[in-house]
């Protein structure tokens, strides 16, 4: 997944939150850019979707980030204030090949104060895949009669979010245009690793009807689906019955010292899993 | 619709056609030409209402204009409205309430939500008549509306309702353009064209031209600082299809959004 191939110059990022982003450096990259040859774009298409990054929103994110950085071993991310017109500020941090976003809303009209008081408060607020080719994603969308959320274009990548009122979570796809790049910009930023965690591994979403979720999300993302869970190249997102919040409330955190399975941080609202 | 219409309604267009009229840039008349029109509203039509204007207000960068307490003043006619303001230019966003409203009508012949109406001033009423009768144009409205002239011509005609105001006063009418705190968007300085899908783009834009006044190039009718591009329909919807928004940052022209079924174009 990660190649090595840097990227720079990565204009970008998310809207914003959703904005999303799709790790960098994937080799084959990224998806169709305007000027790839046709050859490689239908070679990209049978691509299977990848796991790139997950989103979890707070009103305050150095706190958040101060709890990470102990239980992780690692320093702070990269910030942006992205406040003056998309209304949000935000801190990347990488897991593995796994980006990890931590947003906070600087403009009262942002949306995320809204979800904040239908949540409860701070979350999980999102997982975000890398697709490689949109415009089949968005048949496969419209033949389940899912409505959407975002169908659009920011900085030349193709985005697409559902309702998050039907999957629990904010589920996000990018085809991504620019190759191997996007504003996390993972490969040519330096990112301090953790030697506690060296990979997301898993996602657990609670919602209403997890098999009939975990059925449909497979059939969208085109990716195997066992019972309650939906694989994708290895990483995992569960679906399970809600017993308190909805939405995004754990990660799986691939340990790196092996005594330390097991343990689990509540941070955000998110449990965050040594497995 | 069809037909003359009525007379002295109190209040708003009946449907979902409100105006605009807004605090832009006043046009001029110099001597006695005829005064280009202005475009200063546009209308879209959702079965949900909330669900399109939560992601205009992300898109844009946006805040919602606070809810007055109780019902909205659209009510009594069967829809709901919201409006908001991008620089000069009004969007508003209806959606039917009644299950017999005719905008159910339209949803059902257009395929679902979409762009439904484009609101000029002008700035002589019985010139613009005089110029439709010369086309052999049949008006879905012509009536008086709180002081205000307005005229509607036939949206089979044009791909979609094109809908005209005299304000009185010139620079006022019920949106209240100068007057409510109507928030900036922060992504995007104004409105500055649209697109519609018709069958026949340049006959259309030639024929819009002479109507309003503007300046017909091609396909597009051209009014001061606003074009209205007509495409053909080829598989696409027909009628008012996309906005172009002139972006506040340069790195984000190009983007898009799908909205309501109508192309948010950054520009």
């Amino acid at each position: 997944m990660l190649n090595s191939q840097s990227l720079r110059a990565v204009q970008r990022r998310s809207i914003l939150l959703g904005g999303a982003a799709a790790l960098a450096g994937v080799s084959a990259a990224s998806a169709a850019s305007s000027n790839q040859p046709k050859a490689a774009k239908v070679a990209d298409a049978g691509k299977p979707h990848l796991i790139r990054h997950y989103v979890l929103a707070s009103p305050d994110i150095d706190r958040v980030s101060e709890q990470l950085q102990a239980f992780l071993e690692t320093p702070a991310g990269h910030r942006h204030d992205m406040g003056e017109i998309l209304g949000f500020r935000n801190e990347m941090m990488m897991i593995g090949e796994t980006m990890l976003e931590l947003v906070q809303p600087v403009k009262p009209d942002h949306r995320l104060h809204r979800w904040f008081d239908e949540h409860g408060g701070e979350g999980g607020y999102m997982i975000v895949f890398q697709t490689f080719d949109a415009e089949a994603f968005r048949a496969r969308a419209e033949a389940e009669k899912l409505r959407l959320t975002r169908d659009m274009q920011f900085r030349g990548q193709d985005m697409i979010q559902f309702d998050p009122k039907r999957f629990g979570t904010h589920l996000e796809t990018y085809q991504y245009s620019l190759p191997n790049g996007w504003w996390g910009d993972p490969v040519g930023r330096h990112y301090e690793k953790s030697t506690v965690a060296k990979e997301i591994v898993a996602a657990e979403v609670a919602v209403e009807n997890p098999l009939e979720i975990a059925a449909q999300v497979g059939r969208l993302f085109e990716s195997p689906v066992e019972e309650n869970a939906v694989v994708f190249s290895g990483k995992r997102v569960r679906f399970v019955e809600p017993s308190g919040r909805l939405g995004l409330i754990g990660l799986d955190l691939l340990a790196g010292n092996r005594s330390r399975v097991g343990e689990i941080r509540r941070i955000c609202n998110v449990n965050l899993r040594l497995a | 619709m069809s037909g003359q219409f009525i007379k002295n309604i109190s209040r708003r267009s009946l449907v979902c056609g409100a105006a605009a009229g807004m605090a832009a840039t006043p046009v001029l008349a110099i001597g006695s030409r005829p005064r280009p029109h202005r475009v200063r509203h546009y209308v879209l039509a959702t079965r949900d209402m909330n669900f399109v204007c939560d992601q205009i207000y992300e898109f844009l960068g946006l805040a919602a204009m606070p809810k007055k307490e109780g019902p909205g003043v659209t009510e009594q006619y069967g829809f709901y409205s919201t409006m908001m303001r991008v620089g000069t230019t009004m969007l508003e966003i209806v959606q039917p309430i009644k299950p017999d409203h005719h905008l159910n009508n339209w949803f059902e012949e257009r395929g679902g939500d979409g762009g439904y109406m484009i609101v000029l001033q002008t700035y002589d009423a019985e010139a613009l008549k005089r110029r439709a009768a010369d086309e052999n144009l049949k008006l879905t409205r012509d009536m008086m509306f709180k002081g205000q002239h307005m005229i509607q011509f036939d949206y089979k005609r044009f791909g979609t309702h094109f809908e005209l105001y005299e304000y009185t006063p010139e620079e006022d009418w019920w949106g209240d353009p100068l007057n409510r705190p109507y928030p900036d968007a922060r992504v995007a300085s104004d409105i500055v064209g649209g697109e519609v899908a018709v069958e026949n783009p340049e006959e259309i834009a030639a024929q819009i031209s002479r109507l309003f006044i503007g300046r017909a190039e091609g396909d597009k009718a051209i009014f001061g600082d606003r074009t209205i591009k007509f495409s053909p329909v080829e598989g696409k919807k027909r009628g008012l299809i996309a906005l172009d928004l002139k972006a506040r940052e340069s790195v984000r022209v190009g983007d898009w959004a799908r909205i309501g079924g109508v192309q948010f174009r950054l520009v």
